[in-house]
């Protein structure tokens, strides 16, 4: 079949201090897109590309670009590549994929920052 | 308060401007027109302004744009007070069931009918409004950065623009092709406007600007149908749009898809108006409107093929009159197409997966005409989602109104077939690009097919609305009508 079942589906409404928080205090009580993302920044070379390596993208190329664009978002105007570039945002669920990936793309590892995330540096 | 001077800017720079463009030109309830057009136009505007500005000085692009919005508020306002009257005589143009903007000083003159239906028509659009905004407000809070699009394309190219000027070109960048580097830049333009006057990345802005063109399509639709057709269907044509479950979303979804929709719709009206009421003055913000149609998203330049043509065909006859009528089409066409053309030729390398496809044209009239088969799935699909409840019959109304136009309505009498045929050829349009998808055509139709409906529904709306409001009562007394007529036409002389 070409086309899903039909969705007319409205969700609730949110409570009203949400709102007025949003349109009288300009306070964002949502989280930012990518706001994980932030803790690699100091670490990243400025006016730069920088490699993206999270998990495989022939895994789950939908949860591969949807991280990329996270971070991508969160990193703005760093443009982010998908590989081959002199430092890498690793990206991955543990240490074991990451040590994986690593190898794949050829790169080092130079700053860990938790489970499966760091800074990476290409091997020379 | 940033959040209301954001607003205010664009609205006062947008109403002026549409003060200037129609200057001279004699339109019905003008001042409906001024405040559905206000805030796209403005948008448009400052889009633009920024984009010229970064392109010299970036680091001051925001400081320069500012300053020139002024100067074009200042010669707005010389341009408000130094009005120019047109002497135009729109009475043979206006339907008989017409009434002028001073609806509520005669409200006495209307017959018993003529109250009923228009206190009902309000009573259905404040109705049909308030769901809206309901489902609107429930759709944003839910998901308030909006669909992918919005999110990793537009928002993220207003980004650049606003974290850091001095290197904004990097939204061109090829690595993140999934962006579309090569996309137009007016709704990233206006997102990053209102970002920039209020020093941050106000999380409110996107969802608010979707919603302005959001009233700004569904009002110019109102302002046509109350204009040219019939009060009644024009309520009653807002009231339907504002309650299509498929519009309601994706205007949620801040995606580009609507602020196109008001373009495409807005330089068909213009169009039809100026046909209709022999004011080829009015192409000028026609051109302009069809322009920004290609400075939202690539499908403009389709609207913009499709108007030329329109346009020809109207004048075929008369080659003098033509090159009179294309010369301001043009003159509207020109500041924004040089953006895209300036964009795409100079700043970016990517120009999309069809654009950049390598196919001759040899190769396209093969993908198009080679697999009956392929044709057969993309037919059958489009029927398939233009019947779906969430178009509440507006495809199935239309059709049935082209089909009974054909026969009972004269559309070409009436001047309306512009909506017609810019509806079925912008279809047609799609029909053919859907050919030449390099992806799964399954999965390529179940992610843009309905965002491409919006983008007709438009003038697909006004054109079944307005064929049906001929079977509408006058709403005015026969006599107090002869009256309203006489000084109606008094005053314009």
């Amino acid at each position: 079949m070409l086309i899903s079942s039909t969705h007319l589906h409205v969700p609730a409404l949110l409570p009203i201090p949400i709102i007025r928080k949003l349109l009288l205090t300009g306070q964002n009580p949502f989280p930012e897109i990518g706001s994980e993302y932030k803790a690699f920044k100091p670490f990243l070379p400025q006016n730069e590309k920088v490699s993206y390596i999270g998990i495989r993208p022939s895994d789950d190329y939908a949860a591969y670009l949807q991280k990329l664009f996270k971070a991508q978002s969160a990193l703005v105007p760093m443009v982010l590549t998908g590989s081959g570039e002199r430092a890498a945002i690793i990206d991955c669920p543990n240490s074991k994929i990451a040590d994986a990936r690593m190898n794949e793309e050829g790169y080092n590892l130079l700053i860990p920052l938790a489970d499966g995330k760091g800074i990476a540096i290409k091997r020379p | 308060m940033t959040l209301l001077i954001s607003v205010f800017s664009v609205g006062i720079i947008g109403a002026l401007a549409a003060i200037c463009l129609l200057r001279g030109q004699n339109l019905p309830v003008r001042w409906l027109f001024i405040t559905a057009a206000a805030f796209p136009l403005g948008f448009s505007i400052i889009s633009l302004l920024l984009f010229f500005t970064y392109l010299i000085h970036p680091v001051s692009g925001f400081k320069v744009t500012s300053f020139l919005l002024l100067l074009l508020a200042g010669a707005g306002s010389v341009c408000f007070f130094l009005r120019k009257k047109s002497s135009k005589n729109l009475s043979s143009a206006l339907p008989a069931s017409w009434t002028n903007s001073r609806l509520f000083l005669f409200w006495h003159s209307f017959s018993l009918v003529g109250k009923i239906l228009l206190i009902a028509g309000f009573i259905i659009l404040i109705w049909a409004f308030l769901r809206f905004l309901t489902a609107y407000e429930s759709f944003t809070l839910h998901d308030i950065y909006g669909g992918w699009d919005a999110r990793f394309c537009w928002t993220l190219k207003a980004k650049f623009i606003v974290r850091d000027p001095s290197q904004w070109t990097h939204l061109f960048h090829d690595s993140i092709g999934l962006a579309h580097p090569g996309y137009p830049l007016l709704l990233p333009g206006s997102i990053a406007w209102g970002w920039l006057v209020h020093g941050h990345e106000a999380v409110i802005w996107p969802p608010l600007v979707a919603f302005l063109f959001m009233l700004s399509f569904s009002s110019i639709i109102l302002w046509y149908l109350w204009s040219f057709s019939h009060p009644i269907c024009g309520l009653l044509g807002k009231a339907f749009l504002l309650s299509i479950y498929c519009v309601i979303y994706w205007s949620s979804c801040q995606y580009a898809d609507v602020p196109l929709a008001f373009f495409i719709t807005t330089a068909t009206v213009l169009l039809t108006v100026s046909l209709k009421t022999s004011q080829p003055g009015l192409l000028w913000a026609c051109g302009w409107m069809a322009g920004c149609a290609a400075w939202t998203k690539n499908e403009g330049f389709l609207l913009i093929a499709i108007l030329g043509l329109i346009t020809l065909f109207s004048y075929r006859k008369n080659l003098q009159k033509m090159k009179q009528v294309f010369l301001p089409f043009i003159g509207g066409l020109f500041l924004p197409v040089s953006a895209i053309l300036i964009l795409k030729i100079f700043l970016t390398e990517d120009n999309g997966e069809y654009l950049d496809s390598g196919r001759n044209l040899f190769d396209c009239i093969q993908a198009l005409f080679g697999r009956p088969q392929h044709s057969l799935t993309i037919l059958s699909g489009s029927v398939s989602f233009m019947t779906r409840p969430e178009w509440s019959g507006l495809w199935f109304l239309f059709g049935a109104t082209l089909l009974l136009s054909l026969v009972v309505f004269s559309i070409k009498k009436e001047k309306s077939w512009p909506f017609a045929a810019v509806t079925g050829l912008m279809l047609l349009g799609y029909f053919a690009v859907l050919h030449l998808s390099p992806h799964n055509i399954v999965w390529q139709m179940q992610t843009a097919f309905h965002r491409l409906l919006i983008h007709a529904a438009g003038p697909a709306l006004i054109f079944t609305f307005e064929c049906w409001g001929k079977i509408l009562p006058p709403l005015l007394c026969e006599d107090k009508k002869r009256l309203l007529d006489s000084w109606a036409h008094s005053e314009q002389t």
